[in-house]
């Protein structure tokens, strides 16, 4: 019912890197921002997905609930959109309006399941469950109308992870909703890619769960975490080309509004290898690399060919969209082959092997010596593994029971 | 205490009845096998006028939602005035056969535990479906029918979650025989539809290992709390220890200490309880 494998998030200008990697095969769905594209936009796009076999979903992004802009006013939406005590409040007639507002919505862009707007589940604020609980009866209205699932949002803010007792009330209200799977997204502490092992072991240890009450889980914001989204029993995974996709980040629905950026800039672009399954810079550090080593950095994609020449190391200037869409298309492709496993073990299996590899290749280049900087480290494969392993080792109930019924 | 009323005074109450027996009774109701003019057995309850009569209109309500071959059917819900007094009555549909407490003590054929615990579970769903919680769920409130399928009977405390609940904070509800964890802080908030699955946890162990998961705690509440919050001692039990590694599973699942580490609903638990018991 939420086919698996990954998904596009989308974000700003998304909608085009979206719609070039769908025609290259990668990628089996996309989720609309409303922040970021108007509602006859949204449509339009949409059929243009579908009509390459792609599904699509719409996040309505209560995350900041009082949070608006002009794309967002077009989605009938800006009554709803009030501060989490305003919405406390919500009547039964503006639930009602909600729930309409919500079927028509997806009706018009074909969705594949209804996502329910939801704010975040913060420690000690247990009004939200409540609120959290409303929102998702009105989108589950919907989703019924519409006949289609109803998924429940499980937005998990950093706060709520600092205590096991808040993680285990959030997921315990979360997982007693009469939903048809999650739409799971965590807030970690500030990082380009998560990497302290008890946030990432707190996010992988949260998504088993509710993937081990036996519905489909959709990890949305995971980024280049998409490698081991399948091994936390994810049924898709969701990535985008930019930096603020990597995991849910609060501040792209800033309250005071900011101008947006243009893109990355003049900034040197990074280029995303799959053997290393991270970031390193090119041409700066990349070129500094013995043949054999760069040979094996060097990931392909349709992106990356102008340069994979070995006499253009540095000559030719890559563009930072390039690197983005090459990002995109290497996890894209990469992640698909983790959520082709046999099922969740299988696939945090492979994403152990692979991030071994990753980690054998790191030490290589630390022997060659070339000096990486410390974005280029291998912090967060070292982490994921050792997470993978353990959960492997201390889940392994849940990981027999989706494996006993995949 | 059980609300007791001697089975002639049952008769001359309600003279348009065949008393065929007297029922077990529970504190709030005494229970009789009846059978109306036209001959079809029936159940009719008298409410204890001292316990619960606002609890009545509430098992109505949650009755009267559902209708499953697993869920037992309601009938009529009256006042009977007379000049020594009012009574209310409930009529629902009777169950031959016997209760499920007859049944346990001794470890299941497996096959049959998947048959009769999937229909369960499927009854169970439906209650969810309606957004009713039994809460009391145990053997005495289980009917086992003549060809071997569950029936759950007695929504005596059943919570309908759309509206409010009647029980005080802090006030234990159920027998804590088939507790889950949550009921033991007596707060209304974290009872839900996966407390019922906690429950059937209780019976679908007792059914495959012969003995009450908590069974050395079940002399004293204090320790059948604790144990029940606590305890994960029956995972070595022997008898235990020797199922099928899919029937551990399923059992471990369903007597999860906190709930979202249970089934979402009673559906998934069904689902894998058929797959454990090789139906499908």
């Amino acid at each position: 019912m939420i086919r698996k494998g990954v998904w596009h998030q989308f974000g700003d200008k998304s909608q085009t890197v979206a719609l070039e990697q769908l025609q290259q095969g990668v990628g089996v769905g996309v989720i609309i921002s409303p922040r970021d594209l108007k509602l006859e936009k949204a449509e339009e796009r949409c059929t243009q997905y579908r009509t390459l076999g792609a599904e699509a979903l719409l996040d309505w992004q209560f995350y900041i609930p009082d949070y608006t802009n002009k794309n967002i006013g077009t989605y009938s939406l800006d009554e709803f959109r009030n501060s989490v005590n305003t919405l406390n409040q919500v009547s039964q007639a503006d639930l009602d309006t909600l729930s309409a507002t919500l079927e028509d919505h997806n009706r018009r862009l074909c969705t594949a399941a209804v996502v329910a707007p939801a704010v975040l589940y913060e420690a000690n604020r247990p009004e939200r469950f409540d609120l959290n609980r409303k929102l998702f009866e009105a989108a589950k209205r919907a989703g019924d109308a519409l006949g289609i699932p109803t998924l429940a949002t499980v937005a998990l803010a950093n706060s709520s992870i600092i205590s096991p007792h808040s993680i285990s009330e959030a997921l315990s209200h979360a997982t007693g909703l009469p939903c048809d799977g999650w739409y799971y997204l965590f807030e970690f502490g500030e990082c380009r890619i998560p990497f302290e092992r008890n946030e990432v072991l707190s996010c992988g240890s949260a998504c088993l769960t509710l993937a081990a009450n036996l519905k489909p889980v959709v990890h949305a914001y995971a980024g280049p975490m998409s490698l081991i989204s399948f091994g936390f029993g994810a049924t898709a995974a969701a990535i985008g080309h930019s930096q603020t996709l990597w995991q849910f980040d609060r501040s792209r629905w800033p309250l005071t509004p900011t101008e947006q950026q243009g893109g990355p800039g003049e900034v040197a672009p990074r280029f995303f290898s799959g053997t290393l399954w991270g970031t390193i810079i090119y041409a700066d550090e990349v070129i500094r690399l013995p043949h054999s080593l760069r040979e094996q950095v060097m990931t392909h994609s349709p992106y990356s060919q102008l340069i994979e020449d070995p006499a253009t190391h540095g000559v030719v200037k890559w563009s930072p969209w390039e690197a983005g869409k090459h990002l995109v298309h290497v996890i894209g492709t990469e992640a698909a082959e983790m959520a082709a496993s046999s099922s969740a073990r299988a696939a945090a299996q492979a994403a152990i092997a692979h991030l071994d590899q990753a980690n054998g290749l790191f030490e290589s280049i630390a022997g060659v010596p070339v000096p990486l900087r410390q974005e280029s480290q291998n912090f967060h494969q070292r982490a994921w593994r050792d997470v993978l392993h353990r959960m492997l080792n201390e889940r392994g109930d849940d990981y027999d029971l989706l494996e006993m019924m995949s | 205490m059980p609300f007791h009323v001697p089975i002639d005074e049952a008769r001359k109450r309600f003279p348009n009845y065949t008393f065929i027996k007297a029922l077990t009774a529970s504190e709030q109701k005494a229970a009789f096998h009846v059978q109306d003019k036209n001959g079809e057995d029936l159940c009719l309850k008298i409410v204890n006028p001292n316990f619960g009569l606002d609890r009545v209109p509430r098992e109505v309500e949650a009755m009267l939602k559902v209708k499953h071959p697993n869920v037992v059917e309601f009938v009529e819900y009256s006042l009977s005035v007379k000049r020594d007094g009012s009574l209310y009555y409930i009529i629902e549909n009777f169950v031959e056969g016997t209760d499920l407490t007859a049944e346990l003590g001794k470890p299941w054929d497996h096959t049959r535990a998947a048959e009769f615990f999937a229909a369960l579970l499927d009854g169970l769903n439906e209650l969810r479906r309606a957004n009713v919680v039994h809460r009391d769920l145990k053997p005495s409130n289980v009917r086992v029918r003549a060809d071997g399928e569950p029936v759950i009977i007695d929504f005596g405390l059943a919570r309908h979650l759309d509206l409010p609940d009647i029980t005080k904070t802090g006030a234990l509800v159920g027998t804590p025989l088939y507790f889950a964890p949550e009921q033991f802080t007596g707060e209304r908030k974290y009872i839900d539809h996966r407390t019922d699955l906690f429950a059937v946890g209780i019976l679908l162990y007792s059914a495959l290992v012969g003995k009450h998961p908590f069974d050395a705690a079940t002399h004293d509440f204090n320790a059948l709390a604790d144990a029940i919050k606590n305890s994960e001692e029956y995972l070595s039990d022997p008898g235990f220890a020797a199922l099928p590694a899919p029937w551990k599973l399923v059992v471990k699942k369903l007597l999860s200490k906190q709930r979202e580490h249970r089934f979402n609903d009673a559906a998934q638990a069904a689902s894998v309880v058929r797959k454990a018991g090789g139906l499908t």
